[in-house]
């Protein structure tokens, strides 16, 4: 099958919109008749009916409107209608309407061409993007690795984007303006053969000439193209590498590599309006050639009385009908240059070989056959792209219901074997068959289902948790989407014309039974297992605490979570560690929170994240000078400055034990070092307002236990509450909404579901205090129900731009579990969890033999690591030194 | 449980002895008081083990597993740190801790131990001076007992 791009642009439009493009010309060519004789109009009006040409005398009547078909060949012409007989006021009615009716139709005719025209480019355009995305969707997989994904996203958006306005253009402009030009030079030729040979000379040099010149600006243009997305790539690479770029103080390196490629760029436009201007410059100066010669030789000509003064009139006047199509077409000729080019260097870019044939990745919603056997490799070896040896003769089965081990270090060719069975790379060498058939000639919708890889480096789309959880899933649309939301026939009919595929985006696309569940219900009973077993539902679970109550309460109503929190203060009192926690209670300071959170006794909107920040003439602050709290504020906030400044002062900012010290960013430690030298020995009442507001500010960010400045006296902690009461009064009513108070018979929607819960914190320095309350809130949220609830709160947690959010371990363990969840025939597990502690992964391990075998049907695994602790669990244990099998055995 | 105490506290572990008392402030202030109530572990044999802790007030034993089963070898007491080599190398709990009555300990966190070595050379220095003193001690008892054993 040719699965090339077509790489004449051309050839390409036509192909896939011929009988359109033919349509448009017709459309055009029945358009012209109205738009010439809409010219002629408004003179036969003004020298008609105005001027009273032909209506010498009042009761003179004339013809309007004749319709003769004329020979320019010569006189003879044939009058098909003699025209309506009127008077000169019917002539004027006559005349104007006619002309009236010609704007309309000219209009019309206008309206629809363009329409036509910019549906049909749209079309295309939308076409050769699918394309586009398609062939990226089938590029062989170490193509992935060449690529920069910003240069291709930079091709398919950007670069392709010209080509829609021009499609509509391709065939039918330059018909339209050769027969305009070709008519006005026939005109010329017709009136005087030796002038219309100079005019035929001087284009033809304008034609051959111009587009020669032009041949320069078209590698400009390239140039200016790749050095556009190059730059793109490179922006995108700063981005994502900026992290690193400035810990390790690469910024102005890449300040100057931008400068470098800007300056580039800079040079290669300037020259490309260079010589834009110059060729624009040659070639008015020729269209003006040809008057010149008209002038000066029609002109002797005429004097000698060799040319008729009335042709050569005709000559000039026709020429006036000649430049403007001419520029026009060597415009669209360029603007043909220009996007040739850039369709051709998009799809050089994207004419991979060899590409995945489409019906491998067909769409499948019936059940896909299982492998059929055994695993089996003959004298299989593999290359890197280099044409370095990554494994050499290897001679091995695995059976499907096998559970094996592969050990050996980086690069010594345990890992190949993983990729060797994903087909992330083909044997160079060798035989690879799954049962029956070569493992290179499954189709993707078997491979994609039956085997499941997890690597070292899973990727995850932006989104939430759940999203990425299921998105091994995705892989038809399974279930109608929802009534009246079904593709509309505007939209089907939109997606043939434009070769797109008809399939539903809002459908329903996760497989339910590969996961082994029907319902919602059954779903999520195989997410929690599947989270459990890679470790990750606790995380999740956390997450799912640590939402606000507010953030959609889907699932579980506020009574539930109230009713938990009832029952969590029996329970806790009940037991040996009822100090675990430390409640809220009005009236009581709460050691556990910071002098600000005492103070508000509740929580805040998300707009509102660092009350501290408030500017210090918020009314916020209104209750500040109640009791002298700002005086005793200020002295403590002091007095933890002093401290801080004296033991950092001399570390440099970037000491990580400051992170544990936050209540003085490190930056600002000289800042705060000179207030400290400005403020001492003055009296709190002479201290300027800003001055007193820093040092509020670190007070109020104080927290006793995470802290430990031992700064706070009973004096003040009574205070602290007392302000409570005035803080709520005093709060202006703007500011009221994006607070909620504690309240114990109340959830408070902006506190999270732990704090809601609890109604307390958990209590620093008591060890395991953490974990009993954790096993004592589960167990709750358990008998409940609403175990699954907070999971799902938990799921909902946006991971980020490829889980960036998650940890690296986290990101690991997700992506096992998302393979896990399709239940695939064969597991392999390429170094996939190596950013986590050997206990955890023997732990996972365990969990998942245990589920390979008791689950029905089970699985194969292949678990390919460095470590041997973790191969012992497994039945087979493979070891690979140097791209070879070095022992192969089997224990029990 | 003021800063000034515990860097007091600090400055009686061996590991820290020659440490400057201004060091041994940021040290505290990294660190953090845990309460253990008696019967709770402060670390399991053979867990991994990534902060040390030192005794305020209580008592703790010091527990190994053996092949006759488990034996007690030690009971610690005030000032006496458990764990100092966690926050050193990585390696699991040799020993398992066990609160005899409520402890108060100071915490020292491995990450944080670390970051004053990375931050003040001269505190590794010492650091060093201390852990080269207890290697002399222990090649020179090491020898004892060896020519204890040929005798």
């Amino acid at each position: 099958m040719n699965d090339r791009m077509e790489p004449n642009l051309f050839r390409y439009i036509w192909k896939h919109s011929r009988r359109q493009q033919i349509w448009i010309l017709i459309v055009v060519a029945l358009s012209m008749p109205t738009y010439f004789l809409a010219f002629d109009i408004p003179k036969q009006i003004v020298n008609g009916p105005i001027q009273g040409g032909g209506f010498e005398t009042p009761d003179a009547t004339q013809k309007v409107m004749p319709v003769v078909i004329g020979n320019p060949f010569g006189d003879q012409s044939f009058t098909l209608f003699e025209g309506f007989e009127v008077g000169r006021m019917g002539a004027l009615i006559a005349l104007s309407m006619a002309f009236l009716g010609y704007v309309i139709i000219n209009g019309w005719f206008k309206l629809y061409i363009n329409t036509y025209k910019g549906r049909l480019g749209e079309r295309m355009l939308r076409r050769l993007r699918y394309q586009l995305v398609d062939r990226v969707l089938r590029f062989p997989f170490p193509q992935y690795k060449r690529v920069r994904s910003s240069e291709i996203a930079t091709m398919i958006k950007d670069e392709v984007d010209p080509l829609g306005g021009f499609i509509g253009e391709a065939f039918a402009t330059p018909a339209f303006l050769v027969g305009q030009a070709g008519a006005a030079l026939l005109f010329i030729m017709l009136q005087s053969w030796a002038l219309g040979l100079v005019t035929l000379a001087i284009l033809m040099v304008q034609t051959i000439l111009i587009p020669k010149l032009r041949a320069r600006l078209r590698d400009l243009a390239l140039q200016r193209q790749l050095t556009a997305r190059d730059l793109s790539g490179r922006v995108s690479e700063i981005v994502d590498g900026a992290i690193d770029i400035r810990l390790n103080d690469n910024t102005n390196f890449e300040r100057a590599d931008i400068a470098d490629r800007l300056a580039k760029i800079f040079f290669i436009r300037f020259d490309f309006y260079q010589w834009k201007f110059m060729v624009k410059f040659i070639n008015n100066f020729l269209a003006q050639f040809t008057p010149f010669v008209f002038y000066l030789g029609g002109g002797i000509l005429a004097i000698r009385g060799s040319l008729d003064i009335g042709q050569l009139v005709a000559v000039i006047a026709a020429y006036k009908d000649l430049p403007g199509p001419i520029k026009e077409l060597i415009d669209w000729d360029y603007q043909r240059l220009d996007v040739q080019v850039k369709y051709t260097q998009v799809v050089n870019a994207f004419d991979v070989s060899p590409l995945a044939p489409p019906d491998t990745q067909a769409l499948q919603t019936e059940s896909v056959p299982l492998l059929d056997g055994p695993f089996v490799f003959r004298q299989v070896s593999a290359m890197d792209e280099s044409g370095k040896t990554l494994l050499e003769g290897l001679d091995l089965t695995i059976d499907l219901h096998e559970n094996v081990a592969a050990v050996g270090t980086a690069g010594d060719g345990a890992e190949v074997l993983g990729e060797l069975i994903a087909r992330l790379i083909m044997p160079s060498a060798g035989t690879l068959n799954a049962g029956s058939q070569s493992l290179t000639s499954l189709p993707e919708w078997e491979t994609g289902r039956r085997i499941g890889y997890v690597s070292a480096e899973p990727f995850f789309a932006h989104g939430t948790a759940r999203e990425a959880l299921l998105s091994g899933l995705r892989h038809a649309p399974f279930r109608p989407p929802p009534e009246g939301s079904g593709l509309t026939p505007l939209f089907l009919k939109e997606a043939t014309a434009s070769g797109n595929p008809q399939f539903d985006r809002r459908a329903d696309w996760v497989d339910y039974n590969a996961v082994g569940a029907q319902t919602e219900e059954e779903l999520a009973k195989r997410i929690t297992e599947v989270l459990a077993l890679v470790n990750l539902q606790e995380d999740f679970y956390a997450f799912g605490l640590r939402t606000k109550l507010s953030d959609a309460t889907e699932g579980a109503g506020e009574e539930m979570f109230l009713n938990a929190r009832r029952i969590f203060l029996e329970r806790l009192t009940e037991g040996d560690n009822a100090a675990d926690v430390e409640p809220f209670v009005l009236t009581q300071f709460n050691s556990q929170l910071t002098l600000f959170q005492n103070i508000s006794f509740g929580a805040t909107s998300t707009r509102i994240t660092v009350p501290s920040e408030f500017p210090a003439d918020s009314p916020l602050w209104a209750f500040l000078t109640e009791d002298e709290l700002d005086r005793k504020l200020y002295q403590l906030g002091r007095e933890a400055s002093a401290v801080i400044v004296d033991l950092f002062g001399e570390v440099s900012d970037n000491m990580k034990i400051l992170e544990r010290l936050d209540l003085i960013d490190p930056v600002k430690l000289p800042d705060y070092s000179a207030l400290l030298g400005r403020t001492e020995g003055v009296d709190f009442a002479s201290v300027s307002t800003d001055d007193r507001r820093k040092f509020i500010g670190v007070a109020l960010n104080y927290n006793e236990p995470r802290h430990r400045l031992d700064l706070l006296s009973d004096d003040l902690r009574d205070a602290i509450v007392r302000a409570r009461m005035s803080f709520r009064e005093r709060l202006p009513p703007e500011l009221a909404a994006e607070f909620s108070f504690h309240d114990p018979d109340e959830i408070n929607p902006y506190a999270s579901l732990q704090d809601n819960i609890l109604f307390g914190r958990i209590v620093d320095g008591r060890a395991g205090a953490v974990d009993r309350v954790g096993t004592l809130l589960r167990q709750i949220l358990e008998e409940l129900g609403l175990s699954y609830a907070v999971l799902e709160r938990g799921l909902k947690y946006e991971i980020g731009s490829g889980g960036r959010r998650l940890s690296l371990s986290q990101r690991q363990q997700l992506g096992l579990a998302r393979v896990l969840l399709r239940r695939p025939q064969f597991l392999v597990v390429n170094r996939g969890l190596n950013a986590l502690d050997n206990r955890t992964v023997e732990r996972v391990v365990r969990g998942i033999l245990d589920m390979a075998k008791s689950s029905s049907p089970g699985f194969g695994v292949l678990w390919i690591t460095s470590a041997e602790s973790q191969a012992q669990l497994f039945g087979r244990t493979l070891k690979f030194a140097r791209g070879a099998l070095i022992s192969d055995e089997t224990t029990q | 449980m003021s800063l000034e105490e515990d860097a007091l506290l600090l400055a009686k572990v061996e590991l820290f002895a020659n440490v400057a008392p201004r060091r041994l402030k940021l040290l505290a202030l990294a660190s953090s008081r845990v309460l253990f109530a008696a019967g709770q572990d402060l670390c399991v044999e053979g867990d991994e083990g990534y902060e040390a802790f030192i005794l305020v007030s209580g008592e703790a034993d010091v527990k190994i597993k053996t092949l006759t089963g488990v034996a007690t070898v030690a009971r610690l007491k005030r000032n006496d740190i458990v764990g100092e080599m966690a926050i050193l190398r990585d390696m699991p709990r040799t020993a398992t801790v066990t609160a005899v009555s409520d402890v108060s300990t100071l915490r020292i966190g491995k990450q944080d131990f670390l970051n004053l070595l990375k931050e003040f050379p001269e505190v590794t220095v010492e650091v060093m001076r201390s852990l080269a003193e207890r290697l002399a001690r222990t090649t020179s008892e090491l020898a004892n007992l060896r020519s204890a054993a040929k005798a």
